[in-house]
């Protein structure tokens, strides 16, 4: 570790959520706030101690409403900040997302799942928090979601979800869960000169009209910098004044729904293998796809024209990109850890063009041999 | 030298506290309501004694006392 | 009898330069809520604060109309969770001041939790605390603090639950300034803000509102004055109140500074 607190670049073994916290140094987190709740402790430890050497704020709070005050105050404060939870922790937030969306705030949350609902049980991997990441907060506006597969994921996904927060000022969830978190695998910490980060723009003392930015992201007027600005959980108009009528609201909603648009056209993420003559897709994300790629290849080997499809953005849903990474394929096997959430929005993107099957498990991952006799099955 | 006592009618909304706790009961409630509906306070000046009192309790800024010394620099001022 | 004569150039209110234009007042005629308003206004003016630096978190309910009527930075945030969104701020920003500015709801009941944090951290946050004794924003109805007996939309009636006494509960939980007034007289709520702005810990000034729109109507009382005037009438200040018995302070407000010690270490470490 070098002097200011940043970690030398080379290969380390890290856990999931040790890679997360490194991530998140890495993209200039400089504020945490949060509570403990399995399996998130790791991160809300080891940002406790290494928040101070890098010159930020840990701040351990009561609850996780108290979490997300403190990180749209930091935030608001000019920050870049996170927080890391579990799915119910993750539902106490859902009321401070909304917040964060209204008002165009920044900020990253870590939803490291297990088996719900409630307190499920609390250290088995779950994807139960897909649909709740972009609908639990009131109001259904939405928001981005990566979701990482691999220990190296939580580390560049992490840094890719604090740019695309400070990028189009939006609350970004990253959707890892219980197995990546304490899972071990080599990740490599690149020097923090050749690292990307994007930071939000801040309004100039002085700057009007906010809203009417070119590319539909307002630069942000920070507390503290003479704006006198309001900062409201309320409805307001292109001036920032709180405007509590229908046309007013209407045009806050489509201004933000066509932000989030606008992200997803040029951030979303899709990885795919051998789907250039693929009859049959395997489409999953997150630790759901581990199974994937070895169930996918040995199909391969054995002539069937199977292909993966592997996403990593998962909200906004871009069902045109979604389509297009499914190509030719007249099948798509959904594999996700829970009774089925990604496998609708297919449906719903695919129209009936396709047929869908989903491969699911609840608090253990898929193996591949179960992937293997799907595609086996649907291939005929 | 007099002190001022000005007040700003459409901050006033009526609530009759400064007409309440005036100790001099200078300020007296208007017999006919204004152009927007309110009772004004009136102030018999000679009553008043600019102890400030008012001014402080108006909870709309309507009531605006300075005191007989410092009226020439908040004239001044403005 | 002469008349009030207007004259908006000629005599501008010393804390004019303070509202937001145009000025609006939303608080209901007689609000307690819009006095506490301005007695932070001319605690702010007197200790002459850098404008700029000065933020203001609210809550949700009647007291949050500070946000349109004050020309600061405000954070009109989740109803009752101004104090861990003040806390935030404060630690990214240590350079600026922070005022938390909640009703008796919004920052005693949903926001009681953070209440006790914010104390037991005893960060350098000012936070007053405007108690009218019900939820006036959503219509009048029984809050925590409400009196024994009073009558609200939901305790038609009369309550039957005790109050709480909000002052006692952080002065516990290691808030090193805690201090309850009335709104009249102005002066001495407004001295209170400035010590409490000028400790660096948490300090919490409760501060008793007229509502004379709904607690007062619904309790047969005529008029905001009048409200005032029973706040007034039925306080003893805490020196008073250490001779009375129990059965003499029934009914009875506790007024003046309960708390005023040092700031914690803690508050700087945090």
């Amino acid at each position: 570790m070098k002097g200011n607190g940043f970690a030398e670049p080379g290969a380390y073994l890290l856990s999931g959520n040790e890679a997360v916290v490194e991530g998140a140094i890495m993209a200039g987190c400089r504020f945490y706030a949060g509570y403990p709740i399995t399996p998130s402790t790791g991160v809300v430890e080891r940002m406790s101690r290494r928040m101070p050497e890098v010159g930020g704020s840990y701040f351990q709070t009561e609850d996780e409403m108290a979490s997300m005050a403190a990180l749209m105050g930091a935030s608001w404060g000019g920050a870049k900040t996170m927080t890391a939870t579990s799915g119910l922790g993750f539902s106490l937030m859902q009321e401070h997302i909304g917040f964060a969306i209204i008002c165009e705030t920044p900020l990253v949350i870590v939803d490291v799942q297990r088996c719900g609902p409630a307190s499920g049980v609390v250290a088995e991997p779950m994807q139960g928090d897909v649909m709740q990441a972009n609908w639990g907060h009131n109001g259904s506006i939405g928001l981005i979601a990566l979701a990482p597969a691999s220990v190296q994921d939580c580390f560049d996904l992490t840094i890719e979800s604090f740019n695309l927060a400070e990028k189009y000022r939006t609350p970004v969830i990253l959707l890892s869960d219980s197995r990546l978190a304490n899972l071990r695998e080599k990740v490599t910490i690149p020097p923090i000169d050749s690292v990307e980060t994007t930071s939000r723009k801040v309004a100039q003392k002085g700057e009007k009209n906010f809203f009417l930015a070119a590319d539909g992201v307002a630069p942000m007027p920070l507390l503290g910098d003479g704006h006198r600005v309001i900062v409201a959980c309320s409805s307001h108009d292109e001036h920032g004044s709180i405007k509590m009528n229908a046309q007013n609201h209407r045009m806050l909603v489509d201004r933000l729904t066509d932000k989030l648009a606008r992200a997803s056209r040029e951030s979303t993420k899709i990885e795919t293998g051998f789907m250039d003559d693929a009859d049959v897709a395997v489409l999953s994300y997150g630790i759901s796809a581990r199974g994937v790629e070895s169930a996918v290849k040995r199909a391969r080997d054995e002539g069937l024209k199977v292909g993966y499809v592997r996403l990593i953005s998962i909200w906004p849903f871009n069902e045109a990109e979604v389509k297009s990474a499914l190509g030719g394929a007249k099948d798509v096997i959904v594999v996700e850890l829970n009774k089925g959430q990604i496998v609708n929005e297919v449906k719903r993107a695919l129209g009936g063009e396709k047929q869908t099957h989903l491969v699911y498990d609840i608090g253990q991952l898929v193996p591949p041999d179960v992937i293997y006799d799907k595609i086996r099955q649907v291939i005929r | 030298m007099k002190g001022v006592l000005k007040l700003r009618e459409e901050r006033c909304k009526g609530c009759d506290i400064c007409i309440d706790f005036c100790p001099t009961q200078a300020l007296q409630r208007a017999t006919e309501s204004s152009g927007l509906g309110v009772f004004l306070p009136v102030l018999e000046e000679a009553k008043c004694t600019y102890c400030e009192l008012c001014d402080l309790l108006c909870p709309d800024l309507a009531i605006t006392v300075i005191k007989p010394k410092k009226e020439k620099a908040a004239r001044l001022a403005v | 009898m002469n008349q009030l004569a207007m004259s908006q150039s000629e005599y501008a209110h010393p804390l004019d330069k303070y509202l937001r234009q145009p000025y609006v007042n939303l608080f209901c005629p007689g609000c307690g809520e819009s006095q506490a308003v301005f007695a932070l206004l001319r605690a702010i003016d007197e200790l002459a604060l850098d404008r700029d630096k000065v933020v203001i978190v609210c809550g949700v309910g009647c007291h949050n109309i500070i946000r349109t009527i004050v020309d600061f930075d405000v954070a009109s945030v989740l109803h009752g969770r101004a104090l861990p969104f003040a806390a935030g701020l404060k630690l990214v920003r240590p350079e600026l001041t922070v005022i938390a500015f909640t009703g008796d709801g919004d920052g005693g009941t949903i926001g009681g939790n953070h209440l006790i944090h914010a104390a037991r951290r005893d960060m350098d946050i000012t936070h007053i605390l405007l108690n009218n004794f019900v939820y006036a924003n959503t219509g009048g109805q029984l809050a925590a603090t409400t009196p024994l007996g009073s009558k609200t939309t939901t305790s038609v009636t009369g309550n039957v639950e005790r109050p709480f006494d909000l002052c006692a509960l952080v002065a516990s939980a290691g808030a090193s300034y805690v201090a309850r007034w009335t709104t009249h007289p102005t002066k001495r709520l407004v001295n209170s803000i400035k010590e409490g702005i000028r400790n660096p810990g948490y300090s919490y000034i409760e501060t008793l509102c007229a509502c004379p729109t709904l607690y007062a109507k619904h309790n047969g009382i005529d008029s905001a004055g009048e409200m005032m005037k029973q706040l007034n009438e039925a306080s003893v200040t805490k020196a008073a109140a250490e001779k009375m018995s129990k059965e003499e302070l029934k009914g009875k407000l506790v007024l003046g500074k309960f708390v005023q010690q040092q700031a914690s270490e803690l508050a700087e470490a945090v």
